[in-house]
């Protein structure tokens, strides 16, 4: 990303009070894979992994229903470290136009460090891992329960498995 | 019996200017030379070619043909395809003739723009000067006609199966179509950003739900998965942003001989009303105030004195684009331009935006394709 760009996301979604802190400091997700992060209910109907890409990145795409209205698209980004993922999450940010994401604070806030835009658009790192859920389809859809329902299942590999940084 | 064994039309595929342009039919399936076989090549789209219209323009084309024949008599005829391949000798040993070049007599570059022709050739033969000619079999060939040799991300080398990067079949078929007619790189790349526009609200539309985000170019370009969209499947969706449409426009043109870049603009600055891909309201983006960035098919250096395409969204061509009425202009072959110059900048930007809203050429690339 180009420094200027980065210099303006970081004062626009105010990084400094959150690049590289995580509440599972020292633990990482590693070798995830996709059947792990299956959204319930969805039927996978494509993944591509880019081998160029620099971090770890599985992009899929999920369909709901008999018609091909209903699809989420769902990328997980498996980087090196908490600070690699927030990185990667300005990255994402980066690449979304909006002057209307906002960061999400509370109690409902998914991970580390999350941000959406109302409920179709959630973006969200935990410990090293970045996940993006948003809608591919022309019904759409509130992506906040498949947002929470993966946070709980990276919750449950950090307590099961957990890698060190 | 005489017959054609093969045609190579990729004889030298270091050079594109007496020959045709090195392909594969996407990221998957290369194609192979020769191109036709007997048995194996029936239809055109059985034997794909591409040539570019620049470096070949005042040379003579040629291919290379393999004949055969079941006569152990005959050692020598006349073959031709009237009106296309110049007669030429050949002789036979064994009944095979080996690769022959013949001279292409009028090959679709002739015409001088964009296209696909679907060519069938009525191969004949004689024994000599004074005999008839006779029929003796008939190929089929799909030739791509672009106006230049292709660039980045396509690339000629290496040309091999592993180069991913070589211009794809499947992308000439529709950038072939979209720009059929065109003679210079300004007009394909203008009807290649039209033809991207038009794609909505049907196949693709601006990503409102995701805020604007990329669904196919972010990173490389999934151009595998927009084929598929293209084709009626789901491809990675229906949603997309500017630097997909940036990038389907520069890459689709771009083979076809433009030179194009995907470049942004920024950093967060208020929208002007415009009607975004697939939607018929006035509004900014959305309803957003703003973007957080623009990314658009760009020429030359990326700078405010340069040419945009974008096909992500319309602009109010009026007098005043910061009120309606509104006139909507597809901004094709339009110049960036500086605060008050009415030109792309202007008609994108509120008065106050238009400052935020700067070329970022460090930000200029052409995303490979996967």
């Amino acid at each position: 990303m180009q420094t200027e760009q980065m210099d303006f996301l970081e004062r626009r979604y105010k990084a400094r009070s959150w690049h590289g802190r995580t509440k599972h400091a020292g633990r990482v997700l590693k070798g995830i894979s996709l059947e792990d992060f299956a959204p319930a209910g969805w039927t996978l109907s494509r993944k591509t992994v880019d081998e160029r890409a620099k971090t770890k990145a599985v992009r899929s795409l999920w369909a709901r229903g008999a018609s091909s209205g209903e699809l989420l698209a769902v990328d997980l980004f498996e980087c090196a470290s908490a600070k690699a993922a927030h990185d990667q999450v300005l990255e994402a940010l980066a690449n979304m136009q909006s002057s209307e994401i906002e960061m999400r604070t509370g109690a409902g806030a998914p991970g580390d460090v999350a941000f959406s835009l109302g409920s179709t658009l959630s973006l969200f790192a935990i410990a090293n891992l970045v996940v993006l859920v948003r809608n591919a389809g022309s019904s759409v859809v509130s992506v906040e329960k498949v947002a929470r329902d993966l946070e709980t299942v990276a919750v449950k590999h950090l307590k099961r498995r957990p890698g060190r940084e | 019996m005489i017959f054609i064994e093969a045609i190579k039309f990729n004889g030298n595929p270091t050079s594109v200017s007496h020959d045709a342009v090195n392909i594969r039919q996407n990221a998957a399936h290369f194609v192979a030379v020769p191109e036709w076989r007997r048995f194996i090549s029936v239809n055109p789209e059985d034997s794909r070619v591409a040539y570019a219209i620049a470096p070949t323009l005042g040379k003579s084309l040629y291919i290379d043909v393999a004949l055969g024949s079941t006569d152990p008599g005959v050692a020598f005829v006349e073959v031709r395809v009237e009106h296309d391949v110049k007669a030429r000798p050949v002789n036979f040993i064994n009944g095979e003739s080996g690769f022959v070049t013949f001279e292409l007599l009028a090959p679709p570059t002739r015409h001088g723009h964009v296209g696909i022709w679907d060519v069938e050739w009525h191969w004949e033969y004689r024994s000599g000067p004074h005999h008839p000619w006779r029929h003796f079999t008939t190929t089929r060939h799909r030739i791509y006609v672009v106006l230049d040799a292709p660039t980045l991300p396509w690339k000629q080398a290496p040309y091999n199966s592993a180069n991913t990067q070589l211009p794809w079949t499947d992308v000439l078929d529709y950038a072939c179509r979209w720009a059929e007619g065109a003679t210079s790189k300004d007009m394909a790349a203008a009807l290649v950003t039209q033809d991207v526009y038009a794609l909505g609200p049907t196949l693709i539309t601006y990503d409102c739900p995701g805020g604007g985000g990329s669904h196919y170019s972010w990173g490389s370009f999934d151009c595998s998965a927009f084929i598929e969209r293209l084709k009626g499947g789901v491809g990675n969706g229906i949603y997309v942003n500017c630097s997909d449409c940036a990038t389907f426009v520069s890459t689709f043109a771009n083979v076809l001989g433009c030179d194009l870049w995907q470049s942004r603009m920024g950093w967060g600055f208020a929208l002007n009303q415009l009607l975004a891909i697939g939607s018929n309201t006035w509004q900014t983006a959305c309803g957003w105030s703003g973007f957080s960035y623009h990314e658009v098919a760009w020429e030359g250096a990326c700078t405010a004195g340069n040419d945009v395409y974008d096909a992500c969204l319309q602009v109010d061509g009026d007098a005043d684009p910061t009120a309606a009425p509104h006139v909507a202009l597809l901004p094709q072959d339009l110049r960036f331009g500086n605060p008050g110059d009415l030109l792309y900048r202007d008609r994108l930007a509120t008065p106050a935006g238009r400052t935020s809203c700067n070329p970022q050429p460090a930000t200029r690339q052409r995303r490979v394709v996967i």
